[in-house]
């Protein structure tokens, strides 16, 4: 019977420790994953909104002006964008004329 | 004639039952005096109480206590239940924040192991010694659950050893407080429990918390197939926990439930506690073997935490390993209190918590391969 005992002991250590080390690999491997993949998407969340975050609504400021291209200052709208340009060009005569030293 | 039956339970009444009417006595006072695991000791004294009275016909099949005996103790339910509500009661938290300390939880379970060699060393049938080793899992509802299984009843085991089994593994899970510290002391030197572990409130993903009950239950089941459904139900409980979608479930399964199968388990146990058995030298024996398995458990702890301490280059505190004898939150708040009185700035109880909670986890393995292996060997 001690045989028997000392068999179900060094079985038993056996096992304990090799499930809990299996376990603390599998946790610790886990983790990095799920650190790693939340970092990938803490560097997307600003480019693109998750589905999650409902979009802000502009407000009516924002709405009255003409939208721009991202990361431009360039009307997306046509019309819009005509209109900058003909400004532009008006204020650049307007330079011309004057001189920076008026303004 | 009349006065016959006036008396007749003073005459029905043998020296054995008082005394163990004044052991359930015992049990009331220390649940209700120092706070000794009230919510087991409380309904286990009155059991043992009741059980004593003779005539009173509790434990017979259609009595309440034999029903709720066979309804759960002889089948499992209640331990299982009380580990569905314990692992929604479990924070993972600590461990997952430090989960090297997982190894702590399975360097406590020695003392299992030496005292099932010790028991068949006093001549305990194997059966028996498993169920008595099991003891040292520092672990009611492991305890109920291995014993129950290996030592059914007087045909299994010549012993009757579930009542003292279950009494000596819940008194000395009371009485960790007084066990541990000068085992912790002896083992230790001052400027090795004084070494300070900074607290560092890394956070754990949601997810993770969520997947780990689960990882928990493939590796585990795998290796130890017999403690399946010990696992199965404490990672239930702490998955709904987690997943915070069934608050409702979960708040049942801390609080009603496991309430209600603790009063039941309480009683039925108190009520195994009869004279005839109870009153044994055998008796005497398990409760020095359960002593022992406390004591080796909390000794290999503290020992396997002086390896990691200097393989850490002195970062982990060895007195956290005390904490992986299971015994949960006792342990860790022993751990704290010995660590605290030699450095008061010293705050270890979130880093025991780590290997506390893998001492669950360890001891529900032990289990599994005692019930595994002792029944294939002992026939």
């Amino acid at each position: 019977m001690y045989l028997d005992g000392l068999e179900i002991a060094g079985l038993g250590v056996g096992m304990v420790f090799l499930a809990l080390v299996v376990m603390l690999v599998s946790t610790l491997s886990l983790r990095l994953v799920i650190e790693r993949l939340d970092r990938v998407r803490a560097a997307r969340a600003p480019a693109a909104p998750s589905a999650e975050e409902p979009p802000i609504a502009p407000s009516p400021v924002e709405s009255a002006l003409p939208a721009t291209e991202p990361g431009t200052a360039a009307p997306r709208d046509k019309a819009a964008r005509a209109a900058a340009i003909a400004v532009a060009l008006y204020l650049a005569e307007e330079e011309e004329a004057q001189g920076p030293a008026d303004r | 004639m009349l006065v016959e039956e006036l008396f007749e339970g003073f005459l029905g009444l043998d020296w054995r039952d008082v005394v163990m009417m004044l052991v359930g006595g015992g049990l009331i006072y220390l649940a209700i005096k120092h706070k000794f695991e009230p919510l087991l000791l409380l309904p286990i004294g009155l059991g043992a109480m009741v059980t004593n009275l003779p005539l009173g016909g509790l434990t017979d099949e259609h009595g309440i206590f034999g029903v709720l005996k066979s309804a759960g103790l002889d089948n499992e339910l209640f331990p299982l239940l009380m580990f569905l509500g314990l692992g929604a009661l479990t924070d993972f938290t600590p461990l997952l924040q430090r989960p090297v300390t997982m190894l702590l939880g399975a360097a406590a379970q020695a003392g299992i192991f030496v005292s099932l060699m010790a028991a068949i060393a006093l001549d305990f049938s194997l059966r028996e010694a498993g169920s008595i080793a099991i003891i040292g899992s520092a672990d009611g509802p492991t305890t109920i659950f291995v014993a129950s299984q290996l030592c059914p009843d007087t045909e299994t085991c010549t012993n009757d050893v579930l009542g003292p089994v279950v009494v000596a593994a819940y008194s000395y899970m009371a009485m960790v407080p007084i066990i541990q510290p000068p085992i912790m002391k002896l083992l230790t030197t001052k400027a090795e429990r004084s070494i300070p572990m900074e607290y560092t409130d890394r956070p754990v993903p949601k997810l993770l918390k969520v997947l780990f009950p689960i990882l928990v239950l493939i590796v585990g089941g795998l290796l130890a197939t017999k403690a399946i459904p010990l696992l199965a139900m404490f990672m239930f409980g702490n998955l709904m926990r987690e997943s915070g979608v069934v608050d409702r479930l979960s708040n049942t399964a801390q609080n009603s439930l496991i309430n209600i199968v603790t009063i039941f388990l309480g009683l039925v146990i108190g009520s195994t506690m009869t004279g005839e058995s109870f009153l044994a030298l055998e008796t005497l024996k398990i409760l020095g073997l359960g002593l022992g398995a406390f004591i080796i458990g909390t000794a290999s702890g503290v020992l396997f935490g002086k390896v990691m301490m200097v393989l850490s280059g002195r970062k982990i505190n060895p007195l956290i390993g005390a904490a992986g004898v299971s015994a949960v939150p006792m342990a860790a708040r022993v751990v704290q209190r010995v660590g605290q009185s030699e450095r008061p700035d010293n705050f270890l109880i979130m880093h025991a918590m780590g290997p506390n909670v893998a001492g669950v986890i360890g001891s529900a393995l032990a289990g599994g391969v005692i019930l595994s292996r002792v029944p294939a060997l002992a026939g």
